[in-house]
């Protein structure tokens, strides 16, 4: 088995994910500009050596996208829940962090990024909070993978919006965990965001077939996978996101067996 | 390769740098983002890319240091001009460089800014911020012993006044050729900024040297640096808290050329 064949299934704790804003000061082309050429390849090529396992970035389509719908998610999947925090005590992944106060309105993505178990009454369900609805270890670099963005439908009230995804939600983690072995979501008073992870399975848009009335889809999408094929010194310019097959990603990342930091 | 082989570069290949730190970031968390994530960044981010060698200063934070004087200064040598513009091309030095947008002022004034040097030639080639070379020499900065001034316009002085003293004090310093393998120099309305190199002559207490004649002019505010070689024994995905950077810290970062320069 070739190194990047390798399996490194990791906690669905070990994941942190990312609603990001655009900067009101950068327009929508420099921001994927900065995105494809230095933030998302920087991501990949600077933190898997130090326990980054697997990396998902979607840029959003802007046509017709409510101002409350992010304008990049992503996924990163740590090696163990720790792995994240001590990662940042390496020069590699301090200088990455450095980046984000530029591109990104930090007040509006800067939210919990960590999730915790989806809960079993809509009581203790809050808003912003990643849930993740199976509490196996999966690799996501391997695997299908879906991703949904979406709104509140204007037919549902927004005090009853989130209720609706919570019990969308339960009613999944029952009825589908022989099909799909990882779920996130993330919702809000305005939006809802979804991933879904299957090794058995080829997932579509009826696997979410019955948020059909609650939500307006934004964007399904299996995220593409892609090796980029070039190291943080080679003469490459990144990724072009005026190119629609990059819209979302699962990035082949070169793992090591032990990525924590020496 | 070891550190101390010489490699020498034309006087056109260095980058001076003169940066002032945002006003929304106290001098303690400035320090910390230098010694944590500039300073190693900028050696181990880009010596694949052809640095030669760096020394970075600090007079941030000095007592009675004018703010219009810089809060960091540094001279970046590279293989050659073009190495540096061919740098762009590599994801390292990308993200190296868009992590100074946070932590230096970038539009607005003081503006932080680096450029490449012209060769001096009398008064009309001295002009502001467009840095000058004294000696038309290659020289191997990482190696020898490096002095650096930086002093304010004196307040007695207009700003024509000033740099035409100046350019007269350089004039003087060429005669010093054959004491000096290399001297840069860079004059902003309200500031002068000058480095020489000279041989490591133990022993000798008061080596030959252009700083007098500088300092004579320069009756305000000023600060005389002597870089110290500094070593940073890590790798970027190594676990370090990174360096303790202070007021008026100086260094000549030591590292292995890449290979480019065999």
């Amino acid at each position: 088995m070739k190194e990047n064949e390798t399996l490194y299934p990791v906690p669905p704790q070990s994941v942190y994910v990312w609603r990001g804003f655009r900067n009101p000061d950068k327009s929508f082309e420099e921001f994927a500009g900065f995105l494809g050429s230095v933030f998302v390849p920087a991501c990949a090529l600077l933190q898997p050596n130090v326990g980054l396992r697997a990396y998902l970035p979607t840029l959003v389509p802007q046509e017709n996208k409510p101002t409350a719908i992010p304008d990049q998610t992503a996924l990163m999947f740590w090696a163990n829940p720790a792995a994240h925090n001590l990662a940042n005590t390496t020069v590699a992944v301090r200088a990455y962090q450095h980046l984000h106060g530029q591109l990104y309105d930090m007040s509006r993505s800067h939210t919990q990024e960590v999730p915790v178990i989806l809960p079993s009454t809509f009581e203790a369900f809050a808003s912003d909070q990643p849930y993740f609805l199976f509490d196996e270890e999966v690799d996501w670099m391997h695997g299908n993978v879906w991703h949904v963005i979406a709104s509140r439908s204007k037919t549902v009230p927004s005090a009853e919006f989130q209720n609706k995804v919570f019990e969308w939600a339960s009613t999944f983690q029952v009825s589908q965990k022989d099909a799909i072995d990882a779920a996130l979501i993330c919702c809000n008073e305005e939006t809802a965001l979804f991933w879904l992870h299957s090794t058995v399975v080829d997932i579509d848009e009826k696997y979410l077939s019955d948020l059909t009335d609650v939500v307006d889809m934004h964007l399904q999408i299996k995220p593409r996978q892609i090796d980029f094929g070039h190291g943080l010194w080679d003469n490459w310019s990144g990724i072009n996101y005026s190119d629609q097959q990059n819209t979302s990603l699962n990035i082949r990342l070169a793992r090591p067996k032990d990525p924590i930091p020496r | 390769m070891k550190t101390t082989e010489n490699f020498s570069v034309s006087p056109q290949a260095v980058r001076v740098w003169r940066g002032f730190r945002l006003p929304s970031l106290n001098e303690e968390t400035f320090f910390d983002k230098l010694g944590t994530v500039f300073i190693p960044a900028t050696v181990k981010l880009q010596i694949e890319a052809g640095l030669h060698s760096y020394t970075p200063t600090v007079p941030a934070g000095l007592p009675h240091k004018p703010p219009y004087v810089p809060d960091e200064t540094a001279i970046l040598f590279w293989k050659s001009q073009a190495t540096y513009w061919n740098g762009f091309t590599r994801l390292a030095v990308r993200t190296y460089t868009l992590t100074h947008n946070g932590v230096y002022v970038t539009s607005g004034t003081p503006l932080s800014r680096a450029d490449f040097p012209v060769g001096f030639i009398g008064s009309p080639s001295l002009e502001v911020d467009q840095p000058v070379f004294l000696f038309d020499q290659p020289a191997d900065w990482m190696l020898g012993s490096i002095r650096h001034l930086v002093a304010e316009r004196p307040r007695s002085l207009s700003a024509d006044d000033f740099r035409q003293q100046v350019a007269e004090a350089l004039q003087n310093i060429q005669e010093l050729k054959d004491h000096l393998q290399g001297a840069v120099a860079c004059i902003g309305d309200e500031y002068l900024v000058y480095w020489e190199l000279g041989p490591i002559a133990a022993g000798v207490k008061t080596p030959v040297s252009g700083l007098q004649l500088l300092q004579e002019i320069c009756s305000g505010w000023s600060q005389i640096f002597r870089p110290a070689p500094t070593y940073l024994p890590i790798d970027i995905y190594d676990e370090w808290p990174g360096m303790n950077v202070m007021a008026g810290n100086s260094f000549n970062m030591q590292f292995s050329r890449s290979a480019q320069f065999k």
